[in-house]
C-alpha cells in the first residue's frame, strides 16, 4: 500500500521509494529508505502534508510525495 | 550595493604556517543548533558577507582561541555531502576551494543514527574533525545514552557532548577546539578537502550503523514527550489554524505595543537633536545647503532610524518563534492552501510578517532554501499592508468617510492586500516553479535563550542600518533635488514631473500635485502624509480639512489603492535586491507592482465614475 493511504497512528515499513534519484537522496537523509519503520503521526486538513515519525525524527511530507512511497504493514 | 564592511569583503589572505589565522569550518545538518553554537562561540564579532567566488552570504568571525586568531565560518546546514541541493553545493564548493585547518561537525545527539553518515562523509575528506554532539539536554530527556570515548576511538576523532543553548560542557568544547591546532599541524593542514577520497567510500549507511552499535543507545519506546502533547493542539487539523492566527496577532500586537512608544520616543529625540544641535551647527551655511541637509538627508535618515526599535522588538520575537520550532508547525498547517499558489507554508508566515514591516519579511524568506520559491514569496510580500501604509489609510478613511464606514474601508484594503498577493502568486507560479521536494523536519520545541534572541536581533538591525546608510540616503537626496530645484522658483522639477505624469495619473483620478506625494511615498510611506502637508502648505494637523475639500471619496480611494499596491518603499526594494542578489528581479518586482497598482486603481476609478453616470 502507499504511505499516503496510511491512517494516522499506524506504523509501517518502507518497501520502495518511487521518486527521482535526487528526491530519494534527500529523503534518505531524513531516514526514509526501504526497510525503515515509520509511523504517520497526523495529517493536515484540506489535503495538507503528513507528519511522519522515523526513530526520533519527525518530518512532514506532502501527500503527493507520500503517494510515491510504498509501505507494508507489519504482519 | 557596496559594503562599507571591509572585513567581510576583502578576502583574508590564505593562512601560511604559524602566525596567520587558522580557519575552522562549522558543518552539520539543519536544526542541529549549529548557528546557536556559532553565536555562542563568536558572540557579536560575527559578520555576514559574501564568500569569495560564491553568491551566498556566510556568517564568519575571528575569535581568539588558545592565544591564536582563528577564523570560524558557519556553513549552511546540509543533509548529505553528496546531495544536489543549493546548500549542499555551496558547502562542497567552499570545502573544495578553501584550505581549512579543521572541520567542526555539529550533530543533534537525539538523532545520531541519521546524522552519523554526514560525520563519516566529512571525516573522509582528510581534514582533522571535531564532532560536537549537541542537545545533550534532549538526549537526557529521551533517555539516550552515548559512550563518547568509545565512539571517538572508533571514529578516530574527538567526540564531545554539549548543549549549545545552555552552554553545558562549554569548557571542554573550547579545550577541544584549541587542541585542534595540534591535530592540524600533525596532519599537515590547512589543505583543501579531498572529494576523491569521499567518492571512494561508497555507501556509508552501513558503516554508520555499525559504528554507533552498542555505544549509542536510543530507548525503543520514547517517553511521551511534551512536544507531542502540545502538537496535538497546535497541529490539530481544525484548531491548529485559529490558534496560529491568534499567535500571529499577538506577535504583531506585542511588536507594536512595545515598539511604537519606543519609536515615538526616538522620533522626538531625533527631532530635538535636529532643532538644538543640527540647525545651529549648519546655520552659517547657504540656505539651499541647509535645506538639503535638513529636509533631505536628515528627514530621510531620521525617519528610517525611528524604525530601529520596532525592528529590534520584531526580530527578537521572530527569533523566539523561529527557534522554538513553531514555524515548522505553521508551515504544516498552511501548506495545503499555499501549494495551490505555487508556494508553501513558510511563504504564508512571511506574508503575515509583512503586516508589520515588509523589510524583515523579505529578509525572513531566507528560511526557504529554494531560490524560485524565495523569489515568488518576495514578489508577493510587498503587497502586505505594512504599518506605514496603515498610518496613511487610517488618516484618509477618518478624513473622508463616516465613523461607521471607515473601519470597512480599512478592512477592504486588507482584503485587497491579500487579493493582490494571491493574484501575483497565481500569475507567476509557473514562472517561478519550484519542483523541490517539500520535506521539512518538525523539530521538538525548544526555548531559545534571551541572549541568543537579542544577538540575532542586533545582527538584523545592523543589516537594516547598513541599508539605510546607503540606499535610502541616496533616495532622499534625489527626492529633495526634485522638489527644490530650481531653487525658489515655480515650477520645480517635481511640478514639471507632475505635469509630465498627467496622462498616467488622470485615468486613475490622482491630482497632479499628489504625484509629488507618491514620489515621496516611493522612498517611504511614512513621509507621505508629511509631504502632502508641504504640498498643500498646511501643518499636518490641518491636512484633514484640506484633503476633504480637495478630494472626493472616489479619488481618495483610488489614491489609497494605488498607495497600497505600488512599491512599499525604497528599503523594501533594497531588501529585495539584496536578498535576491539580482537587480533585474528588484526592477521587475517594482515595475510589476506599479503596473498592478495602476490597473487596479484605473478599474476602480473609471468603473465607479461610469456607475455614477
Amino acid at each position: 500500500m502507499l504511505l499516503a493511504h496510511l491512517t494516522p497512528d499506524t506504523a509501517a515499513c518502507v518497501v520502495q521509494v518511487d521518486l527521482s534519484a535526487e528526491a530519494c537522496q534527500r529523503l534518505s537523509a531524513f531516514g526514509v529508505v526501504s526497510g525503515a519503520v515509520l509511523r504517520v503521526e497526523r495529517q493536515a486538513a484540506l489535503g495538507g502534508p503528513l507528519e511522519i515519525r522515523i526513530g526520533t525524527t519527525h518530518i512532514m511530507l506532502r501527500r503527493s510525495t507520500a503517494e510515491a512511497i510504498t509501505v507494508e504493514l507489519p504482519a | 550595493m557596496t559594503s562599507p564592511c571591509q572585513k567581510c569583503h576583502t578576502p583574508p589572505p590564505l593562512p601560511k604556517g604559524k602566525g596567520t589565522a587558522r580557519k575552522l569550518a562549522i558543518v552539520g545538518l539543519p536544526n542541529t543548533g549549529k548557528s546557536t553554537f556559532f553565536n555562542r562561540l563568536t558572540g557579536l564579532s560575527q559578520r555576514v558577507g559574501n564568500w569569495p567566488g560564491l553568491t551566498v552570504d556566510l556568517a564568519r568571525a575571528r575569535i581568539l582561541l588558545g592565544g591564536r586568531m582563528v577564523e570560524v565560518v558557519d556553513l549552511p546546514g546540509i543533509n548529505d555531502l553528496s546531495g544536489y541541493s543549493e546548500d549542499e553545493e555551496v558547502v562542497r564548493k567552499v570545502l573544495a576551494d578553501t584550505p581549512f585547518d579543521a572541520l567542526v561537525v555539529v550533530t543533534n545527539g537525539a538523532q545520531l543514527e541519521r546524522q552519523w553518515r554526514l560525520v563519516l562523509q566529512l571525516k573522509a575528506l582528510g581534514l582533522p574533525v571535531l564532532v560536537l554532539v549537541n542537545m545533550a539536554d534532549e538526549m537526557k530527556q529521551f533517555g539516550i545514552t552515548l559512550d563518547e570515548a568509545a565512539l571517538a576511538q572508533r571514529l578516530d576523532a574527538p567526540v564531545v557532548r554539549m548543549s549549545a543553548r545552555k552552554g553545558d560542557n562549554w569548557v571542554s568544547v573550547l579545550a577541544h577546539l584549541t587542541a585542534l591546532e595540534t591535530m592540524a599541524d600533525k596532519e599537515g593542514a590547512p589543505h583543501r578537502a579531498d572529494f576523491n577520497a569521499l567518492a571512494a567510500t561508497g555507501s556509508l549507511d552501513k558503516v554508520a550503523t555499525e559504528m554507533l552499535d552498542t555505544v549509542y543507545r536510543v530507548p525503543p519506546i520514547l517517553p511521551p514527550a511534551l512536544t507531542q502533547r502540545v502538537d496535538h493542539y497546535l497541529m490539530h487539523p481544525w484548531f491548529g489554524l485559529p490558534i496560529f492566527f491568534l499567535m500571529m496577532g499577538l506577535l504583531f500586537q506585542a511588536t507594536y505595543e512595545i515598539g511604537k512608544p519606543l519609536q515615538t520616543l526616538m522620533g522626538a529625540g531625533l527631532d530635538g537633536l535636529r532643532d538644538y544641535s543640527l540647525r545651529p551647527l549648519i546655520a552659517p551655511l547657504p540656505a539651499i545647503v541647509q535645506s538639503l541637509l535638513v529636509d533631505g538627508v536628515w528627514s530621510g535618515v531620521s525617519t528610517v532610524l525611528t524604525f530601529v526599535p520596532i525592528l529590534f522588538v520584531f526580530f527578537t520575537l521572530m527569533a523566539l518563534v523561529e527557534d522554538s520550532g513553531y514555524l515548522a508547525r505553521a508551515a504544516f498547517l498552511m501548506d495545503a492552501l499555499m501549494a495551490r499558489l505555487g508556494l508553501d507554508g513558510r511563504s504564508f508566515v512571511m506574508h503575515l510578517m509583512g503586516f508589520g514591516c515588509n523589510v524583515p519579511a523579505i529578509m525572513g524568506t531566507r528560511i526557504m532554501r529554494e531560490r524560485n520559491m524565495r523569489l515568488l514569496s518576495m514578489l508577493t510580500i510587498p503587497f502586505s499592508l505594512c504599518s506605514a501604509r496603515l498610518q496613511v489609510f487610517l488618516f484618509f478613511s477618518a478624513a473622508l468617510f463616516s465613523p461607521h464606514v471607515a473601519p470597512w474601508v480599512l478592512l477592504s484594503l486588507y482584503v485587497m492586500s491579500f487579493a493582490a498577493a494571491i493574484l501575483t502568486a497565481w500569475l507567476f507560479r509557473s514562472r517561478f516553479r519550484s519542483d523541490e521536494l517539500f520535506v521539512m523536519e518538525v523539530p521538538p520545541y525548544r526555548l531559545p535563550g534571551i541572549r541568543h534572541m537579542t544577538n540575532r536581533a542586533v545582527g538584523e538591525v545592523r543589516g537594516f542600518l547598513h541599508l539605510a546608510s546607503t540606499f535610502i540616503l541616496l533616495g532622499v537626496v534625489l527626492v529633495w533635488v526634485l522638489t527644490h530645484i530650481p531653487a525658489g522658483s515655480y515650477p520645480t522639477l517635481a511640478d514639471a514631473l507632475g505635469a509630465l505624469m498627467a496622462p498616467v495619473l488622470d485615468p486613475i483620478g490622482i491630482k497632479h500635485e499628489l504625484s509629488v506625494a507618491l514620489l515621496f511615498g516611493f522612498v517611504a510611506k511614512e513621509i507621505l502624509l508629511g509631504s502632502m502637508a508641504v504640498i498643500y502648505n498646511v501643518p499636518e494637523s490641518g491636512l484633514g480639512a484640506v484633503v476633504t475639500a480637495q478630494l472626493d471619496w472616489v479619488s481618495a480611494y483610488s489614491f489609497m489603492l494605488f498607495t497600497l499596491i505600488y512599491v512599499p518603499c525604497l528599503s523594501t526594494i533594497a531588501a529585495i535586491r539584496k536578498e535576491s542578489k539580482s537587480t533585474g528581479f528588484a526592477v521587475f518586482s517594482t515595475l510589476w507592482s506599479l503596473l498592478l497598482a495602476w490597473c487596479v486603481s484605473a478599474v476602480f476609478y473609471q468603473g465607479t465614475r461610469w456607475l455614477q453616470g
